[in-house]
């Protein structure tokens, strides 16, 4: 470009034309981006068999390496650490707890788990006030049992882009921008499950992570008690997942494995929001009576465990019903298991004999 | 109008259309039409601030300019320093303010409901700077009132700054120039790099922050630390993107703002960072707070007594950063920031000699080479420190945050910290060809093909990465 000329007293024509071959370039472009994007996302989803979960599917890197199984919600896995029970018993367990799972999930998580590694040694199913309420995500589910395998291909006729409606007419990469920021989630979840790096608490067959857990404790002015909040029922067995909870248990009989159902602890708000505990207990003292291989450990009792203690607990208030153990309240019950469960193995082997 | 729009592109395309077919006399009528347009966009409550203080700054400068009485004087002074300064402080801070007497006295006067206009800050300062330039020129300039109205609300300013002064853009304003095909050459990569800056890069790391931020208990380690990196960036990706673009758009009517920008992240001191970072507000609080009040803290009679001037800088700088930070917002953590910028500065001016002295009696002398990068990499980590404080929304917020910290390597959220990675290490590999106006016009000289080839590719580059949300720019709110 000459930069002693204005750009209007240039020929008109050779402007015409910087303009024309400007707008076949883009054109050009957006075609060609759009199409090495789609094709290599077809190809992807094609591999990768995209429309699983990836998280929700088991993989177990060495068939062998872990004796144990850890079950429950997003409380199981804050509370029950892998890493604790392996460097105070050296037991190695692989906690499936994550939120949104249920006994249905943990049901199919243990066949799939039993037909790639053999029955564990030991099973510990971190239980909730609500664990029969609640159904297990579907996705992650979907996931766990290979669901359909769904080919996600793009379709610019239905792709729609409502944020820029005039643009997307005219650029298909501005057209398929939610597909393609979708792409790029659905890589970098893959790329997490290929090839997994410890998280927080897990013991993995390459080594231990260092946990370091939740920080928080629940402010003091979740313990003030209100003069009215709102109770929580108990809803007792079966529930809506029941009959695969008791599928479970019977596998677990069956294969002989040593069955802990640990009652998690709740601060002491949602302790007093969750009222009836007895009648959880008592459905679990029942399950004890009928599975000899069944052991039920209390620990949301206030002569067990400090649910007073708000340092113990990273949230929790009256009028809800759902708390997690904090990193101190984690070790604080790693202490408790690091008694009880060798006292429950010698039980166990008692009972066996 | 934002400027990420569809709407500002039509806008911008009938603006400059009619500025190069039009004769040279109407080239300024069609950017102050346009700009009065687009910042009445904004509201109606905005435009008339705007034209309102143009207009009261303008009428004492224009008094001022004729007879140089200290009535004039005084007049100027409050009509184009204490007014804007109290409608800033009226608009921005009331509701603050009226917070406080509240919960101090025991009063209950009304919360105001409204919200600042947008860009009030970088007008105001135009016109405060307008001011006070004529008040300390011996031969006051003479201004009309369209040239006024004009420098205060220049579309591609009025926003988010650059803030620039009069004696630059007012005559370039009215000269009525067209832009020749250099500066649209110019113009239109610095807006597209700009563009990229903001939604490609900015936005993306901001997808991996954000959430660091807003929840640091739950995560810990080595996510963190880089949500903390990664923030610098952000922030610098941020802003100097809008400013790329303001720039580039005063380029394409073939005029040269003033740059906002250095690589500030280069710097080897505090005092290089600030005279690299948002230069059009570090030098107007240079000229404008920071001297007077040095000069008024310096004891009358010892002037040149060397303590006497350190501590008048130390007082001054402390001063003005604590009022930069407050200037961003009226909170303690932004307080902090400033504070600590002032601190940092304060400490490096202090020991300035000390540390020199210590380099010269340094043993380990064959490494002297390697003192710049220590120099940069410590500068960048104190000034990333302090970003904590201005990113986090309270002191507790920003204590978690740094006591995240960590090298400890966490699973969750890794493949998405290498994502976020690569569009940063883009970033860095761009920079030495757009990142400063030398580096650009060398770019845009080469043959118009090639141009039309690279800057195609890098726009489609930053649709095809940028993210599928709309994030308004950070300095937008102050």
């Amino acid at each position: 470009m000459n930069s002693s000329i204005s750009v209007f007293k240039k020929p008109v024509l050779r402007n015409g034309m910087i303009a024309v071959s400007c707008l076949v370039f883009l054109f050009l472009l957006d075609r060609g981006l759009y199409r090495m994007t789609a094709t290599v996302a077809a190809g992807f989803y094609k591999k990768a068999e995209v429309g699983r979960d990836w998280y929700g599917q088991t993989e177990f890197v060495r068939p062998g390496f872990y004796n144990a199984l850890i079950a429950g919600t997003s409380r199981a896995k804050e509370a029950i650490m892998p890493l604790y029970l392996y460097k105070q018993l050296g037991i190695r367990a692989l906690s499936s707890a994550s939120p949104g799972r249920y006994p249905r999930y943990h049901y199919q998580y243990y066949l799939q788990f039993r037909q790639q590694n053999g029955p564990p040694t030991l099973y510990i199913y971190g239980l909730d006030y609500f664990t029969f309420v609640k159904e297990s995500n579907e996705k992650q589910l979907q996931g766990l049992m290979g669901g359909e395998k769904e080919r996600k291909t793009w379709d610019l006729r239905v792709m729609q882009n409502p944020d820029s409606p005039f643009w997307s007419r005219l650029s298909h990469l501005i057209r398929a921008k939610k597909e393609v920021d979708a792409f790029f989630v659905d890589f970098i979840d893959y790329l997490s499950f290929r090839f997994p790096v410890a998280a927080r608490g897990d013991l993995t067959p390459g080594g231990i992570s260092r946990y370091k857990g939740l920080y928080g404790t629940v402010p003091a002015e979740n313990r003030l008690r209100p003069a009215h909040w709102e109770k929580a029922p108990y809803d007792p067995l079966p529930g809506v997942e029941g009959e695969y909870f008791i599928k479970l248990l019977e596998d677990l009989r069956r294969d002989r494995v040593m069955v802990i159902l640990l009652i998690i602890p709740e601060f002491i708000a949602v302790y007093e929001t969750n009222f009836q505990h007895e009648r959880q207990l008592e459905d679990l003292k029942n399950l004890e009576k009928r599975f000899q291989n069944l052991f039920v450990l209390d620990y949301n009792n206030p002569r067990h465990f400090e649910i007073d203690n708000p340092a113990l607990f990273a949230d929790g208030r009256y009028g809800e019903r759902i708390s997690h153990l904090s990193v101190f309240g984690a070790e604080r019950l790693a202490h408790n298991l690091a008694v009880d469960i060798p006292r429950l193995q010698q039980e166990w082997q008692g009972r066996r004999q | 109008m934002n400027l990420l729009s569809s709407a500002f592109l039509l806008f911008l395309l009938i603006t400059w259309i009619f500025f190069q077919l039009l004769p040279g006399k109407a080239r300024p009528w069609v950017l102050l039409a346009a700009s009065l347009l687009f910042y009445g966009s904004q509201g109606k409550i905005p435009l008339v601030v705007l034209i309102s203080v143009s207009l009261l700054v303008w009428f004492a400068a224009w008094l001022l300019h004729w007879h140089k009485s200290s009535g004039h004087r005084f007049l100027l002074r409050f009509l184009g320093v204490a007014l804007p300064v109290t409608v800033l402080v009226f608009l921005k801070y009331s509701r603050l303010l009226a917070g406080g007497l509240n919960s101090l006295l025991a009063w209950s006067l009304p919360l105001p409901g409204w919200i600042a206009p947008v860009g009030i800050s970088f007008f105001l300062f135009k016109l405060m700077s307008l001011s006070i330039d004529q008040l300390r020129a011996d031969q006051p300039q003479r201004y009309s009132l369209p040239q006024v109205l004009l420098f205060g609300s220049f579309f591609p300013q009025v926003l988010s700054g650059p803030i620039d002064r009069a004696r630059n853009l007012i005559p370039q304003l009215w000269s009525g120039q067209t832009a020749v095909g250099q500066d649209l050459a110019v113009g239109l990569s610095r807006i597209t790099w700009g563009l990229f800056k903001k939604i490609v890069v900015a936005d993306r790391l901001a997808l991996f922050v954000n959430p660091v931020f807003s929840n640091p208990v739950q995560y810990q380690g080595l996510n963190v630390l880089m949500a903390i990196y990664f923030y610098a960036v952000q922030i610098y990706c941020d802003f100097s993107g809008y400013s790329d673009m303001a720039i580039g758009l005063c380029r394409i009517f073939g005029i040269r703002s003033l740059e906002n920008f250095a690589r500030p992240y280069s710097s080897v001191s505090l005092s290089e960072f600030w005279s690299r970072w948002h230069i059009t507000l570090s030098t107007w609080l240079r000229d404008y707070l920071f001297l007077p009040i040095s000069y008024a803290i310096l004891p009358k009679g010892n002037e040149t007594r060397l303590r006497n001037v350190h501590s008048a800088y130390v007082g001054g700088i402390v001063v003005t950063m604590l009022l930069g930070g407050l200037w961003h917002s009226a909170s303690w953590t932004m307080i902090s920031w400033g504070g600590l910028h002032g601190i940092y500065l304060a400490f490096g001016h202090v020991t300035k000699k000390l540390r020199r002295r210590l380099w010269k009696k340094d043993p380990l002398k064959r490494w002297h080479h390697l003192r710049p990068v220590m120099a940069r990499v410590f500068t960048f980590h104190l000034v990333a420190l302090a970003w904590v404080f201005f990113k986090a929304s309270g002191f507790s917020q920003a204590l978690a945050v740094l006591r995240g910290v960590s090298l400890e390597l966490s699973g969750s959220g890794l493949y998405h910290l290498l994502f976020t990675l690569l569009f940063m290490l883009a970033f860095i590999l761009l920079a030495p060809f757009f990142d400063d106006e030398k580096a650009v016009s060398a770019f845009a000289r080469q043959h118009v093909l090639g141009l039309v080839f690279w800057l195609g590719l890098l726009f489609m580059m930053t649709i095809l990465f940028s993210v599928d949300q709309h994030n308004e720019f950070i300095y937008f709110s102050f």
